[in-house]
């Protein structure tokens, strides 16, 4: 009743991938169940796939087949348009995405509490728009730009803009600034205002 | 960016400059990219690119790390699913000819391995000898690779990648505004002390757009309840209540938060979150029923009180130990349960639980208000082919037929009646509730008289827009029986295979709790939650006031908050003021002996399944004084899940508890997560963090 040893390598990625495709599944569907039917479903996929054929893009192969099967579910229930909506284009850095935020007026609690960075980004994270959360989240798996851009479909310059918008909004929020400079230290710029330091005189 | 940068970049835009700065900062770079922009960061004038780099680096650490504090998240059911699936594969098993090709052999089979797979992902608790015994049939009857294999999980559709219909239930969009219990409503405490056990119905979770989701959402209700309040000890020396392993509330927000909003506050019932959870309490020595056990430490959203955690635990049954079970499942099958979240559902949870049966149970199903009728006879457990094919070929709608339902259902039970056994008739419906008996008061009187005569009823709720909670767990009630909501495959599971043992043996009935508190060690106390569920403390002794049910297995959690005798200040240990007007009580009591340290004693008071009278039991709790961070694991959890009830609910008794608060100490308090429950409770205090981030202030 065991797998054999030539099945060893399907075993070694519900071992390896199983953790990282619930947690991307979930933050896709926002439903637990939904969620391990999803992964459940890639892995039953993948005992079907000549072990060749997915010779070093396993990940990315999992990856892909859980988010289609998720948009399947999406759009079923009517809420694909998220994670589908295309990014729009408008490329100013620097105002839009902390305008996408929330907080701008520093939720008093938020900003007393000011915990740690971590929590902090990943809160924001939540709050991205879905193309942008979804890069980021991939990107937090141990996925590469080049392997984002094949689970999504989209263009490696694509995902590249995408990672960089998200991160760029975070960034910008001000309690991560804040955060942020207390990393650096006293000495370095001053950290909650809406002006990040401009290049030396 | 400043203008030196441009020379390195060329012809790049402002974004994609800097998005290659940020993939630099990733790590995301090589070759002639990368050295481009380390060539460019190099630069002297190039403050802000490297303010980017190093910005970014720190915000995607971040995110990183918090990603990796999350908790790994297994089921074993994915691991025991892909084993099946491997082994289900002739390829894997079976030893095959040296010469004949692996491949070629193998993608023979793989349509039909395809159809097993899609098959498995939901029964996948079939277990894997009856799996084997499927193979069997399968390689008999259907030998081409085009076959149509049998279906073992009639959810299923019947191809290899089956349509996402079957969990996919449209996410609610409740509007707060409608769903909140309007004023008019009376309260629930207006019937008096007694729980006036006003349900909830489960949000609506179909587009709001949809006629009948507007319906649905104009007959949800949450009953208003004001929260309990600090009682002082010098007057109300008594705490009583029945207990609840009712879970609804939890799964109702749930369902609020994944849809992107926050709950209205009268959806959110404390003890029902607390008693979502599963905590691993100690078990029960010999055959007592129970195992009570009482932990205190420091409330952590308010400095110098205390909390106490009071833990109940079912005794355990083991599955294989258990006493042979002879359920009858009563299943509507109207036209309104042809949706994914009901008899596909249904089916589903019945799938997984014929997986528990052993030849000593019987199974036999009968349906009611659509194709009616005894569907299956009193089979043997170990007949699983037989009971599945007749799960498989239960089919919503078509004419209603005469229909004898619950008597037809009671009969079936009669039939095999196992004495000493759990003998349940299992209503499965979505809340047309038309079983062949119109009158309510006879159906009632039925079900009351098979409950003496020892057949007990348990109701599952499916689906919404028409669940008549009030009136199916008053049915649940008459019957002695469990009344739950499965909302989901999880929720079936949880309710069918995981508390197989708890939702049909009854180990206990009308359990009661009255906690008394010693006035020399505490000044006042507030019980979190269960406040429909309170007791005058006179109907504690009286065994004719019914009270909750608690099943083999279950656990029930309260907690106290408690404001120790002489102020604010901890009490445990602190020796009595001298000045205080306390002090010639606490002297008082003191003389007394050693009960004067005890902060409380918890009474409990329950009857055997088959008793008519109460048996009583006590287990006073001296506080040692333990910080909240020396707290098990458990009572951890528990007081995270009861502060984030109370932020929902915007009570007036969070004190400090913040939702950040919540999540750090539920993350440290995760244990085995046996499911994945707790870490799902991680994500909702997320989201509801992100949400409120999101509300304007």
């Amino acid at each position: 009743m065991t797998a054999t040893a030539a099945h060893g390598w399907v075993l070694e990625a519900v071992d390896r991938y199983e953790a990282p495709l619930l947690r991307y599944a979930r933050r896709l569907l926002d439903d637990c169940d939904l969620a391990a039917d999803t992964v459940q479903h890639a892995f039953l996929k993948l005992c079907e796939e000549p072990q060749e054929r997915l010779e070093g893009r396993v990940a990315q192969w999992l990856f892909r087949v859980c988010r289609n099967r998720a948009v399947d579910q999406l759009r079923h229930a009517g809420r694909e348009r998220s994670l589908l909506d295309a990014e729009s284009p408008a490329p100013d850095p620097a105002a839009r995405p902390a305008a996408a935020l929330p907080g701008r007026e520093a939720d008093p609690a938020v900003a007393v509490e000011r915990a740690d960075l971590a929590r902090h980004v990943s809160t924001l994270l939540a709050c991205l728009p879905a193309p942008q959360r979804e890069t980021l989240d991939l990107w937090c798996e141990g996925l590469s730009h080049k392997q984002i851009a094949e689970i999504t479909g989209r263009t490696e310059g694509h995902v590249r803009v995408l990672a960089h918008r998200g991160l760029s909004a975070l960034r910008a929020h001000p309690t991560v600034q804040a955060l942020l400079s207390e990393h650096r230290g006293p000495s370095a710029a001053p950290a909650t205002t809406d002006q990040p330091e401009r290049g030396m005189p | 960016m400043t203008r030196d940068t441009t020379n390195a970049f060329g012809s790049l835009d402002g974004e994609e400059r800097d998005a290659l700065l940020s993939a630099y900062a990733l790590g995301e770079l090589e070759g002639a990219e990368r050295d481009a922009v380390e060539q460019l960061l190099a630069d002297p004038a190039a403050t802000d690119a490297r303010q980017l780099v190093a910005e970014t680096r720190a915000v995607a650490a971040a995110l990183r790390q918090a990603r990796a504090g999350e908790p790994p998240t297994r089921s074993a059911d994915l691991r025991r699913a892909v084993v099946a699936a491997l082994t289900t594969t002739p390829g894997a098993s079976a030893p095959r000819p040296a010469s004949r090709p692996a491949r070629g052999r193998l993608s023979g089979w793989l349509p039909l391995a395809g159809a097993l797979a899609a098959t498995l992902l939901v029964a996948v608790t079939l277990s894997q000898t009856a799996m084997y015994r499927e193979v069997a049939h399968l390689s008999k009857n259907a030998p081409r690779a085009e076959a149509r294999p049998p279906v073992l999980s009639p959810a299923m559709p019947r191809n290899a990648v089956p349509a996402p219909e079957r969990f996919v239930v449209p996410e609610p969009a409740p509007t707060m505004g409608r769903a909140v219990g309007n004023a008019n409503k009376p309260s629930a405490e207006a019937g008096g002390l007694h729980a006036d056990r006003v349900r909830r119905l489960a949000p609506p979770r179909g587009p709001i757009d949809r006629p009948e989701a507007a319906e649905w959402e104009s007959r949800d209700r949450y009953a208003r309840f004001d929260e309990n309040r600090f009682l002082a000890v010098a007057d109300r020396p008594l705490s009583t209540f029945s207990i609840d392993v009712d879970t609804a509330s939890y799964a109702v927000v749930r369902r609020f938060l994944a849809a992107g909003r926050l709950p209205p506050a009268d959806a959110v019932r404390i003890e029902e979150f607390v008693n979502y959870f599963r905590y691993s309490y100690p078990q029960p020595a010999g055959n007592e029923p129970f195992a009570v056990s009482l932990e205190a430490a420091d409330c952590p959203w308010h400095s110098g009180h205390r909390l106490v955690r009071i833990g109940i635990a079912g005794r355990e049954i083991d599955r294989r130990e258990r006493p042979a079970g002879n359920l009858v499942f009563l299943i509507d099958v109207s036209g309104s349960m042809n949706q994914p979240d009901k008899l596909p559902l249904v089916k589903q949870a019945l799938a997984m639980l014929v997986e528990q049966l052993t030849e000593n149970d019987r199974v036999a199903i009968v349906t009611y208000a659509g194709d009616a009728g005894l569907k299956l006879p009193p089979t043997s457990g170990d007949e699983k082919r037989t009971i599945l094919d007749a799960i498989d070929g239960l089919v919503a709608g078509g004419s209603t037929h005469g229909s004898a339902g619950i008597t037809l259902a009671y009969e079936q039970a009669r039939e095999e009646f196992i004495s000493g056994g759990a003998n349940r008739v299992i209503l499965c419906t979505d809340g047309d509730l038309n079983v062949g008996i119109t009158s309510d008061t006879a159906l009632v009187e039925l079900i009351k008289e098979k409950a003496r005569e020892g057949t007990f009823l348990t109701v599952l709720g499916f689906g919404q827009g028409n669940l008549q909670d009030e009136k199916m767990e008053k049915l649940a009630d008459n019957g002695n029986g469990v009344y739950a909501y499965v909302d989901g495959a999880r929720e079936a599971r949880k309710v069918l295979v995981e508390q197989l043992t708890g939702s049909t043996i009854t180990i206990a009935k009308d359990v009661k709790i009255q906690v008394e508190f010693n006035p020399a060690q505490v000044t006042s106390y507030r019980l979190l939650g269960y406040e429909n569920r309170r007791l005058a403390d006179a109907d504690f002794r009286d065994d004719t006031k019914d009270a909750g049910e608690i099943g083999a297995g279950h656990t029930v959690t309260a907690l106290y908050e408690i404001v120790p005798a002489g102020g604010d200040a901890p009490a445990a240990g602190a020796e009595p003021l001298k000045y205080q007007a306390e002090q010639p009580r606490a002297a008082e009591s003191a003389a007394q002996g050693p009960a004067s340290r005890e902060l409380l004693t918890v009474k409990l008071r329950f009857k055997q399944p088959e008793g008519t009278e109460s048996v009583l039991r006590e287990f006073p709790l001296a506080d040692q004084g333990g910080r909240f961070a020396e707290a098990s694991a458990d009572t951890r959890f528990a007081a995270a899940v009861a502060a984030f009830g109370m932020i929902l609910r915007a009570s007036e008794s969070k004190g400090e508890a913040t939702l950040p608060m919540v999540a750090d100490i539920a993350s440290a308090a995760l244990g085995a997560d046996e499911g994945g429950y707790r870490a799902e409770f991680l994500d909702l205090v997320r989201k509801a963090e992100s949400l409120r981030a999101r509300e304007p202030r």
